[in-house]
């Protein structure tokens, strides 16, 4: 079971780059593709906050849960 | 103190002790005693090497990991259980010198330390505090 991390699709479909996504979120192009590629360990309630204000979209648009 | 600033006095402080034990050894009024006193002095000096290793392993890369833990570990178990390894080698040279066979004792003179004991354990103690913070370290690592 894993939590999967929708951000490739999301930037897609908004034009927009992960260095952009970065600089808006504010946090580091490295954090940010941390998150990216799961491989982040946690997130924090803030980081999300800004992420869906970014992107304009749900915490459900951004994770998703698939079990096996 | 900042830990960087004792690296060096580590290494100093070896060399100070073994250049005090050979000039003891070549100039001093007993040299007999003196080697006899050679086991707990190697003992010193395997402990300071251990804490030197120590201490320049966090200078670099800090305390919070797992391998300035295991150094913390491995200083503490040599000062539990090495420490009084080089002692009873020191009662067993003393003793076998023994010539008077009523008085023989193979563990008469063994003194095991006390202090060595106490902060071995308290570095034992230390060793699982430093690998639980490593752990934490390691997830806060990965929070985005």
């Amino acid at each position: 079971m894993t939590i999967e991390v929708h951000l490739d699709k999301l930037l897609a479909e908004r034009g927009m780059t992960l260095t952009e996504l970065a600089d808006r979120v504010g946090v580091t192009v490295v954090n940010l593709s941390v998150l990216k590629n799961g491989r982040a360990k946690a997130i924090r309630f803030s980081t999300l906050v800004r992420l869906c204000e970014v992107l304009q979209c749900q915490p459900g648009d951004l994770l998703s849960y698939r079990a096996g | 103190m900042k830990a960087r600033s004792l690296t060096g006095v580590i290494p100093v402080l070896m060399v100070v002790v073994l250049l005090s034990t050979l000039s003891q050894l070549l100039h001093g009024p007993s040299r007999t005693e003196t080697l006899l006193n050679l086991p707990e002095l190697a003992a010193a000096l395997v402990a300071l090497f251990l804490a030197n290793q120590l201490l320049n392993h966090v200078t670099r890369t800090g305390f919070h990991n797992e391998e300035a833990a295991r150094r913390t570990r491995v200083l503490g178990l040599f000062l539990i259980f090495g420490w009084p390894l080089f002692t009873l080698m020191e009662s067993l040279i003393r003793t076998a010198r023994q010539v008077d066979a009523e008085t023989f004792s193979w563990f008469g003179s063994w003194h095991i330390g006390g202090w060595p004991f106490i902060g071995g354990v308290v570095l034992l103690v230390f060793s699982t505090a430093l690998r639980e913070s490593a752990e934490m370290a390691a997830e806060i690592e990965g929070t985005v």
